[in-house]
């Protein structure tokens, strides 16, 4: 039977890019239902990743690699900033990763559930935002869902539909210019 | 009876307010679910969730995309437990324990008040109204409020954008939610 790190190593290098619905639900430490939002993702290695929250509100990330901006419509506010510990260990991050992610984790086998692979990802550094990632592989290696335990106890559980994978992403996708009049603020100016 | 009969010159603004500000103050309690950004600060969109409770205490949760950094404030404005990154914190002076924490603060006690759209009754403020009576700029304790839309919530008319800002901060938000409203 494969290995966790095998499974993994499967999905670093057989998912090339990965496009899907995502819904996500975000529960308190008492399992109370925080917010659930929907939407839709598309990623590329290395490194590039567009999250395109559409309900309840929009809300857009989008990272080529370098950069990661974030747009929100309601607030009309773009913020952007050089990728570095923003996101490392978000799904966007995670997902668009080169590396097996075994350098920043600790790799644990969550055995078979429900027809996919349950990966558990343990931070090694102590002032994660996260105490664990778990990631269920389906067939092919693509993730089907994604859950992050927060350091409060609570989670935020991102399941995925319609998954394509290895289909060709136009570069377009993971460039974002800010519409005109938004409020622009540069991160990394700080 | 003539007192009956009021003739009919316009309601002014202040009219307006004076009923509304009764009704605001009568709102003990209130669960807000609102989307904020602290621009330079924390240039990263934060979820903001307000628990108000009828007996004066609140919870309020503070998190970043997919729950990064989350963290709740609950108790009182004098006293408060802060739990963060694992840890939890105990202080009797909230606004300066996020100071020393965040290199900037949120005037909770104010903030109480003003996501309502109304001024806390602690000070004096400065409030300049619009046609209905609704709130359009405050400020007070050093803070300016500027709010840009109303929604519907039950019976009332709450804020849904508005902005919190002093010399060094502005908080920016959209409140999507207003629920457990008296």
């Amino acid at each position: 039977a494969t290995t966790a790190q095998d499974e993994l190593k499967r999905f670093v290098d057989g998912v090339q890019t990965l496009q899907a619905d995502f819904t996500q639900i975000q529960v308190d430490d008492r399992g109370k239902q925080l917010s659930m939002t929907s939407g839709h993702m598309w990623l590329s290695r290395p490194g590039k990743f567009r999250w395109s929250y559409q309900k309840p509100y929009q809300q857009l990330m989008v990272c080529d690699g370098k950069k990661i901006w974030f747009y929100d419509n309601d607030l009309s506010q773009v913020t952007v900033r050089p990728v570095d510990a923003t996101l490392r260990g978000t799904p966007a991050d995670l997902l668009s990763q080169k590396a097996t992610l075994s350098d920043g984790f600790n790799i644990e086998d969550g055995g078979m559930d429900g027809g996919n692979r349950l990966i558990r990802l343990k931070p090694k550094s102590q002032d994660s935002d996260f105490k664990a990632i778990e990631l269920w592989l389906g067939a092919g290696g693509a993730p089907t869902r994604m859950k992050f335990l927060d350091q409060l106890g609570g989670n935020t559980d991102v399941s995925f539909s319609q998954i394509v994978t290895n289909k060709k992403i136009d570069d377009a996708q993971f460039r974002f210019t800010p519409p005109k009049g938004v409020e622009v603020i540069d991160g990394a100016a700080q | 009876c003539a007192g009956m009969v009021r003739k009919n010159e316009p309601k002014t603004a202040e009219d307006h307010w004076d009923v509304r500000s009764e009704q605001l103050q009568k709102i003990d309690r209130f669960l807000m679910q609102a989307r904020g950004s602290y621009g330079r600060l924390v240039p990263v969109k934060t979820d903001l969730r307000w628990q108000q409770n009828a007996d004066g205490s609140f919870d309020l949760r503070v998190a970043g995309p997919f729950g990064i950094g989350a963290t709740t404030i609950t108790g009182t404005p004098d006293n408060v437990q802060v739990r963060s990154r694992g840890n939890t914190y105990q202080s009797n002076n909230p606004e300066q324990w996020i100071q020393d924490k965040m290199g900037w603060t949120l005037p909770l006690a104010g903030l109480r008040f003003w996501i309502l759209g109304m001024p806390s009754p602690h000070s004096d403020a400065d409030i300049d109204l619009d046609r209905e009576g609704r709130v359009l700029t405050l400020e007070q304790d050093g803070w300016t409020l500027n709010y840009t839309e109303y929604q519907k919530a039950g019976s009332h008319q709450l804020p849904r954008k508005f902005d919190v800002s002093n010399s060094d901060v502005k908080l920016k938000i959209v409140v999507d939610s207003w629920n457990d409203l008296p």
